[in-house]
């Protein structure tokens, strides 16, 4: 049976690329964290759970109401300013969805597509949190994606 | 009232205004006149009466001046003086009587008379035309001062105005402006006076005389031809000789001119031409002063206008002042050297100085080998050689002036017998003259006239007399004359057989190549021409040297203004070169003078080239200047970071999205194409993927390169807003790569379409472009824009910075009475510490939290002193530093604390409302504009409260460096 990657995303660049340069793997996509959610929940009741989810950081082309996050509290945080507080919770989607999974019981291997390379503090910080995430830098290549989909799976 | 009464009435009335008008005793009038009807008794009208007088005394006004034109015609001029008179008296200020009696004064030469009777008409009636024309007739007719010709002319211009435009009055408005010597106005009157309608001989020869005076021979000669073709009436004959005599004239000028007799005036100044033209108008006119006068301003005006120079000496001498004569003439001569005319002159003047008679023979004879034709000159030349002493030579000259039939006969016989009766006593004399072979005689004879018909404007009877010199008395000086000739007739062809006929004789000749150089010129022979004029200056012919300079200026392309030049450049120069050595040479004066022309406009169009090509390359340089500046000018981005902090947070929007968008993406599937490629898999369904991404799939659609254009293009505007011009493409590291990148993989845009099509060569191709590409992607790319993200994002704050912001803003002058304590720093973070906002923003906004904390604390009564003795109670700032990170982003943010003690109430939707102390409502702008956050914690440990801003934190580049994932790495 070949590896079943969840990929969430707001466009389909991910699906597009990774079906084509890392090929093997089945791929499912979905477009929002609450749609992650629902699949990883029906996959795993299916007796086919999803083996990887490949996660998208930034999520700006879907309804601000399918974004994960306590909006009210952003706003309250970016001095009242709601708008700042929806391009916070999409900037940051990806993170949002990452630990939405976990509250969810969810531990399964997640590859983060944002470049921590500048930023290893934070990312000492996330992995604390949040032992299964793992990440890949801007300038990834297929075979590096694939390597690493493998090594975790 | 009595009829004799009445007339005393009319008397009284009269009489004053004939006292006003004349001085001259009144002259009685009959008392009544015979055509009025007066009433005989009873009651009289006053009016009525005076009325009727005053008819009376009007029509025998008419009547007297009838009768006084009609007397001056009849040649009784008392009589009409008389007349007129009467008239007058009876009609004082009768304004056609006033003009009449003016002009009967004027004709019978009472100038002062009729002036004061026109002006009294004028006064009269000043729209009276005629009055007007009289009295600038008038006017004109005696030594006019400039004062007096400007009010003719204004005369003339009232006239106008009232009759239009007459050819009388334009004709005399032209004569006055020509007076005054302002030619070009005389000149424009003269063509509308040509305008007006056909015109008479008189007028013909008028205006003919005054374009010959300005030397404009054509326009003379046109009107000229004019005149003689429109038949003038016979009473106009004398006109029609005149201007026949004028043609003639101009022609014989020309040719002598053709023939270099006689230098060319071309270059004297048209208003100095004027001025000899009427100084001999008024010389004719018996105005000696006056002429004397215009011609000294003529030579004040052109110091080379010889027959200025040379009508002055007449002038001097025929008003006894021989010194000043002699001055002149000389001067003539040193300008022109060759004129018989001043020749002739100066020998005259000598000749009337006993001291000087010996020198007259040499100057008269030089007036005669030019102008054998000039046959009173005989006489003066004989009377001349008669003073020299030279008997014999001034016997031929009599016996010539006899011949030639001389105006003084008598004189002539008396001087001949004389000389007849001398002449035995010189015998020796008469054998000391030198012999003349009779054979060289009769051919100088023969080349003497031949010249003088030429100067006649009559060459071909020139070359007859020369064709029938016997062949042995053909030399190389006839030959060379009728080569002269011929050339003069435009006959080129012609004019080389005796020219090589006479260097056949001589070949030391120069003259005879200097005339086969331009008669092979005007036969299109350009080289053959140059190679004779260079022998003719290797030959010492001066006049070369010109014609060659002439011949480059003539290949220098005409009618492309400097273009030609430019084109002609080399022909310039050369013929410049050859006017300095004609300039050097000895050449006539006239030829000089020409040289000089010459090169002053060869100069003229040198410096003009010279000044057009400044200006191109000017232009050039300026373009290819604007051309650079556009291409290679304009800043980096680092530049825009640098000078204007403001825009890091647009920048940093657009930098995101580009790596985000534009690279992250594409990084993988174009590394992932090439693998492919590389490795011969099928990679058609690939190349196609990164080709619609790239590329966009329809239309509409222009995919990552298109929206990288749109950000590199927001970056522009971003700049520009600040005044910044923005050079992407080429000084900016990291889109130079980018763009540079893209525009690479759009040029195989097409072959990526169809991989599968393409031969292993081609795809090889592609592949080496792909593999360009990317590195510029992918590495310098995305490194450079990495870059430009960490430079926008770096403020390394440290405790020293907030200390110096904290005693910046307590230097400021609202708090120079304030008595604060030292700042309480509270560090909980590590310091030093980077955060993401321009220094400048973070100086602003940590400035305006600590003034607002003094003002507040200053506001509750911290920090005042009290006076009189009273202990002030010291302000106290407390600035905390933390860390604060989220649990869900993980992002951290460094929050600094701003904390007072002041009891004045603060809350966080004070702050969000904008309505609190001033200067916090902008900070809450700017601290939201980096991404950053406000809020106030009450209470703050022992503090009052604080305000909180929190900014994203930053991570040192050393320290923070990541891998993703040692274990798959």
């Amino acid at each position: 049976m070949s590896l079943k990657i969840l990929i969430v995303e707001d466009g389909d660049e991910y699906l597009d690329s990774l079906s084509r340069f890392v090929a093997g793997p089945t791929y499912i996509q979905r477009h929002s964290g609450a749609e992650a959610l629902a699949t990883l929940a029906a996959e795993a009741q299916s007796g086919d759970p999803v083996d990887l989810v490949y996660l998208d950081m930034r999520f700006d082309r879907i309804p601000e109401g399918d974004l994960l996050g306590d909006h009210a509290a952003a706003t309250r945080d970016h001095n009242g300013d709601a708008i700042r507080a929806w391009r916070y919770l999409a900037n940051h989607q990806g993170l949002f969805i990452l630990n939405a999974l976990k509250a969810a019981g969810h531990t399964l291997p997640v590859i983060l597509s944002y470049d921590f390379s500048r930023e290893a503090p934070r990312l000492r910080h996330l992995q604390r949190l949040h032992p299964n995430l793992h990440w890949v830098p801007d300038a990834v290549t297929p075979p590096e994606i694939r390597r690493l989909i493998e090594h975790l799976t | 009232m009595k009829p004799a009464a009445l007339a005393l009435i009319c008397l009284g009335i009269a009489a004053p205004a004939w006292g006003q008008e004349r001085p001259t005793p009144p002259i009685t009038l009959p008392l009544t006149p015979p055509e009025v009807d007066l009433p005989d008794a009873g009651v009289v009208d006053r009016e009525a009466l005076l009325k009727d007088f005053d008819s009376a005394f009007h029509k025998m006004a008419r009547d007297r001046n009838a009768e006084a034109l009609a007397k001056y015609k009849a040649g009784d001029y008392p009589g009409a003086l008389a007349a007129i008179r009467l008239a007058h008296e009876a009609a004082p200020d009768d304004p056609e009587i006033l003009n009449n009696a003016g002009y009967l004064h004027h004709r019978l030469g009472d100038l002062e008379a009729a002036e004061r009777f026109y002006r009294r008409a004028l006064e009269v009636s000043p729209k009276r035309y005629v009055a007007h024309i009289n009295l600038a007739d008038l006017m004109m007719a005696q030594a006019a001062t400039p004062a007096r010709l400007g009010e003719v002319a204004d005369l003339l211009r009232r006239a106008r105005a009232i009759k239009g435009n007459h050819p009388d009055v334009i004709r005399r408005q032209a004569q006055v402006a020509d007076r005054q010597g302002q030619t070009e106005e005389a000149r424009r009157f003269y063509r509308e006076l040509e305008q007006v309608g056909p015109l008479k001989p008189a007028a013909l020869l008028e205006i003919a005389a005054f374009h010959r005076g300005l030397g404009e021979e054509e326009e003379a000669l046109s009107r000229y031809r004019a005149l003689l073709a429109s038949e003038p009436a016979p009473e106009e004959a004398e006109i029609a000789d005149q201007a026949r005599l004028a043609v003639r004239e101009i022609e014989i000028e020309r040719t002598a001119r053709r023939f270099g007799w006689s230098g060319p005036e071309a270059e004297i100044p048209a208003q100095a031409r004027a001025l000899v033209e009427r100084a001999r108008r008024d010389l004719a006119q018996g105005k000696a002063p006056e002429a004397r006068r215009l011609l000294e301003e003529a030579v004040a005006l052109a110091p080379q206008y010889a027959q200025a120079w040379s009508d002055l000496g007449a002038l001097h001498s025929a008003e006894g002042r021989l010194e000043a004569a002699e001055l002149a003439l000389l001067r003539a001569l040193s300008v022109d050297q060759g004129g018989p005319e001043i020749h002739a002159r100066l020998g005259r003047l000598y000749l009337g100085m006993p001291s000087r008679a010996a020198e007259a023979p040499l100057f008269l004879g030089r007036a005669l080998e030019a102008r054998p034709d000039w046959v009173e000159l005989n006489l003066s030349m004989a009377e001349a050689c008669r003073a020299a002493g030279r008997l014999p030579r001034a016997l031929v000259h009599v016996e010539r002036y006899l011949e030639g039939r001389g105006s003084q006969e008598e004189r002539a016989q008396i001087l001949k017998a004389e000389l007849l009766r001398l002449l035995p006593d010189a015998v020796q004399q008469i054998a000391d003259e030198p012999e003349v072979d009779p054979a060289k005689r009769s051919l100088m004879n023969t080349l003497k006239s031949a010249r003088a018909l030429i100067s006649q404007g009559r060459p071909e009877e020139a070359l007859v007399r020369l064709g029938r010199l016997p062949e042995a008395e053909r030399g190389a000086e006839v030959l060379n004359l009728e080569a002269l000739i011929l050339i003069s007739a435009r006959r080129w062809a012609e004019a080389l057989v005796p020219l090589e006929r006479s260097l056949a004789l001589d070949d030391r000749q120069g003259e005879p190549y200097e005339l086969m150089g331009q008669a092979l010129w005007r036969l299109g022979q350009v080289e053959p021409a140059q190679a004779a004029w260079a022998k003719a200056r290797a030959r010492g012919a001066v006049g070369a040297a010109l014609s060659m300079a002439r011949l480059a200026l003539a290949q220098v392309p005409k009618g492309w203004g400097p273009l030609g030049d430019l084109r002609g450049l080399h022909h310039l120069i050369d013929a410049r070169a050859h006017l300095k050595d004609h300039l050097s040479a000895r050449a006539p004066a006239w030829a000089q003078q020409q040289a000089r022309a010459l090169k002053s406009e060869v100069d003229g169009r040198l410096t003009a080239l010279g000044i057009w090509a400044a200006g191109l390359l000017a232009v050039v340089g300026f373009v290819v200047w604007g051309w650079r500046r556009r291409i290679w000018g304009g800043e980096p981005l680092s530049t825009l970071i640098a000078d204007h902090p403001e825009t890091g947070p647009d920048v940093q929007r657009v930098l995101s999205a580009v790596r985000h968008e534009v690279l992250k993406h594409n990084t993988m599937v174009l590394t992932g194409l090439v693998a492919a490629l590389e490795a011969g898999q099928p990679a058609g369904d690939k190349a196609r993927h990164v080709c619609r991404s790239l590329f966009g799939a329809r239309r509409g659609d222009e995919g990552v390169y298109g929206r990288l254009k749109m950000y590199a293009e927001q970056l522009r505007q971003i700049g520009r807003a600040h005044g910044v011009r923005l050079n992407l493409h080429r000084r900016d590291p990291a889109f130079k790569a980018l763009l540079g990148g893209f525009e690479q993989l759009a040029a195989v845009s097409s072959e990526l379409a169809r991989v599968e099509a393409l031969a292993p060569a081609r795809q090889r191709r592609l592949i080496r472009r792909l593999e360009q590409a990317v590195p510029l992607l992918n590495e310098i790319g995305y490194g450079e824009l990495r870059r430009l993200l960490d430079q926008l994002r770096v403020l390394t704050v440290d405790a020293a910075l907030l200390e110096d912001i904290f005693e910046r803003t307590l230097r400021e002058p609202g708090f120079a009475e304030a008595v604060v304590g030292p700042l309480h720093l509270d560090v909980q973070a590590p310091l030093p510490i980077g955060v993401c906002i321009p220094r400048g923003a973070f100086e602003d906004i940590l400035a305006n939290l600590i003034r607002n904390a003094l003002q507040s604390g200053l506001r509750s009564g911290q920090g005042v002193d009290p006076g009189e003795g009273g202990t002030p109670v010291a302000l106290s700032i407390g600035l905390g530093v933390e860390l604060d990170v989220d649990m869900i982003t993980g992002l951290e943010r460094v929050a600094f604390l701003v904390r007072d003690r002041s009891p004045q109430r603060l809350t966080a939707e004070m702050l969000q409302g904008r309505f609190i102390e001033d200067g916090l409502g902008l900070t809450v702008d700017q601290v939201g504009r980096y991404e950053g956050t406000l809020d106030v914690r009450v209470p703050d440990g022992d503090w009052e409260k604080a305000v909180v801003v929190k900014l994203p934190r930053v991570y040192n580049e050393a320290s923070s460096e990541a891998a993703p994932g040692e274990e798959w790495a």
